[in-house]
């Protein structure tokens, strides 16, 4: 197993332990605080009228005030935590208030008829809500022709070169980028995928509503909108690549250490993140499997937030037959500065927050350092094999 | 698309003509809001309001927003006569009037269900802002009519801040019970009151 350099954040010697010390406190905070089986998150000390007083002001002051991000990252805490979930409804009420304090001014003539929009304004808007369309369905073809894309196997990533592999490897240029392609059947796959989406984004009256059910899920979001975009998947080698070589995104990426053999400087492979995008990839390789009622968790530190706390970033999979994996992170919170990924053992299903501790990977994000320790970028339609 | 401008382009408009500081400013603000409606409609959840209510929703918040961050620019001269910017846009009106119809969203009239459906929102909340008590009904009115800060609030009426604060968030906590418990549809049906009791209405 070819062994790498660990990245300049990553003490080149010491246990695990050590490292959390070093790094991030609150990990040793939740190494040894006491699970309390009746919070929902495991969490205790926590007092859970304060919990809804001061969510309740936050909201109040988000539909009134607005709130910094700072404030609205302490919300969505406070929110997981209750586990209740988002809540916009003091938001809702206030609009309605709104609308209401308007009407009775308006009867009551203190500030007049309202002006009717001008005719310059709604032609404005009506040719950037067509440019709007426009875009999204030259981004749902490129998605079209991405979901065609063959997915590209582990095999391929370690040397995609005609001579490794065996077979003829060409290069187009498709939407500005080079993507290799292994055979004439992928054209077969990407034509079907562009009939679909043509289908989908052309027919007749695309622009407007199709059932007459709502304006929102049609004429705005329908056609053009994320609706079709989610019946559109896209391999996650198709989507990372498109993401990565997309000039307008930053890649961020953080090389994950084995915990158990730190000495050792065994690689896991690596979380891409784009934080624009608040998204990103796991490719891993090398976890070893674990009973059936457990699973692998992955979890983001956000630097944004509150360091008690991870951000639940989803389970992972894994089975003794298992290559390398490329697996989409869709973090439950919104993420404002990743700086760490962890990966643990938690039942399977997954936990709120880490349960016991069992932690067994960790990278820190590499910023400014993208191609260090190993070649994170490779060139356009390749992603480098874990090891 | 142009349905859609035809049904909420008079909602945004005159949301956005009340919340701009300068005139300049709106058309700017309604194209940055109907963009922020493009893109945030697979989040509408009919569950939880009408249309109307998600698309003011999402108007208001854009329009806080660019406030805010006007405010760290510069600070507009609010203070230099709250009195009269209340006065001017009509704050003897919604705190006091009695009645006032619906016809709240510019122009467009109820033209759906859905539309009709928040006018009757909008004629309960009406009647709703009644019960609430007086010091509450003027914060909350200087404070989403009128888009006043706490502190603005506070200074024009002479109350302490926390109590302005807590006027306001008791005042639609208030509102948002009573329009949860309406068994028409409020727009605010879709939550599920977590505390029986809200303080903040007085019963008649």
């Amino acid at each position: 197993m070819e062994r790498t350099t660990p990245d300049r954040a990553t003490p080149a010697t010491g246990q695990p332990r050590q490292y959390f010390q070093e790094f991030p406190q609150h990990h040793e905070q939740i190494l040894t605080t006491p699970i309390d089986p009746t919070r929902p998150d495991g969490n205790p000390a926590r007092t859970p009228s304060t919990d809804i007083s001061r969510a309740d002001e936050l909201r109040a002051d988000r539909a009134t005030v607005g709130i910094s991000a700072e404030q609205q990252a302490e919300l969505e805490q406070l929110e997981l935590r209750s586990g209740v979930g988002a809540d916009d409804s003091l938001d809702r009420t206030a609009a309605v208030l709104d609308v209401a304090f308007d009407a009775r001014v308006r009867a009551t003539g203190g500030v007049g008829q309202p002006a009717a929009m001008p005719a310059a304004l709604r032609a404005r808007l009506l040719a950037s809500g067509q440019a709007w369309a426009s875009q999204r369905r030259v981004e749902l073809a490129h998605r079209a022709e991405l979901s065609a894309e063959p997915r590209l196997h582990p095999a391929a990533h370690r040397d995609p070169s005609p001579e490794a592999t065996g077979q003829g490897t060409r290069s187009v240029r498709a939407s500005g980028r080079r993507v290799g392609w292994g055979s004439a059947r992928v054209w077969g796959g990407w034509a079907a995928a562009a009939c679909l989406l043509l289908a989908l984004v052309l027919r007749p009256g695309g622009d407007g509503p199709r059932d007459g059910a709502s304006l929102l899920s049609t004429g705005a979001g329908g056609a053009n909108g994320p609706a079709q975009a989610r019946m559109l998947p896209a391999s996650p080698w198709g989507q990372l690549m498109e993401l990565r070589d997309n000039p307008d995104t930053t890649l961020e990426i953080a090389p994950l250490w084995r915990l158990e053999s730190w000495t050792a400087q065994v690689s896991l492979g690596r979380v891409h993140w784009f934080p624009g995008q608040g998204r990103g990839f796991l490719q891993v390789a090398g976890l070893p499997p674990i009973d059936a009622d457990e699973q692998y968790q992955l979890w983001v530190r956000d630097g944004g937030r509150d360091a008690a706390f991870l951000v639940n970033a989803g389970v992972i999979d894994v089975s003794a037959d298992d290559g390398e994996k490329l697996i989409p992170i869709q973090p439950s919170l919104r993420v404002f500065r990743a700086d760490v990924f962890l990966i643990s053992i938690e039942r399977r299903g997954g936990n709120p927050q880490p349960v016991g501790g069992r932690f067994v990977a960790l990278g820190k994000v590499s910023r400014g350092e993208l191609a260090a320790p190993e070649p994170a970028s490779g060139p356009p339609g390749t992603i480098p094999p874990v090891r | 698309m142009e349905e859609l401008l035809d049904r909420f382009g008079g909602l945004v408009y005159a949301l956005a003509r009340r919340f701009c500081y300068q005139s300049s400013e709106v058309d700017d603000a309604v194209q940055d809001i109907f963009l922020a409606i493009w893109k945030s409609a697979e989040r509408y959840d009919r569950r939880l309001g009408t249309e109307e209510t998600f698309v003011a929703m999402v108007t208001r918040r854009r329009l806080i927003d660019r406030r805010r961050r006007a405010a760290r620019r510069a600070m507009p001269t609010i203070d230099a006569d709250l009195n009269a910017i209340v006065s001017q846009r009509g704050e003897s009106g919604p705190a006091n009037a009695a009645g006032g119809g619906p016809g709240a969203r510019g122009g467009a009239g109820p033209d759906s269900g859905d539309a009709a459906e928040f006018s009757e929102q909008v004629e309960r909340a009406q009647r709703l802002l009644a019960r609430l008590r007086p010091e509450q009904q003027r914060a909350i009115v200087l404070s989403v009519y009128h888009g006043l800060s706490h502190e603005e609030i506070a200074r024009m009426t002479g109350m302490p801040l926390g109590t302005v604060k807590t006027h306001v968030r008791r005042g639609l906590l208030a509102l948002r019970e009573a329009m949860a418990a309406d068994p028409a549809k409020t727009g605010s049906d879709g939550h599920k009151a977590r505390r029986s009791g809200a303080d903040g209405t007085d019963d008649p």
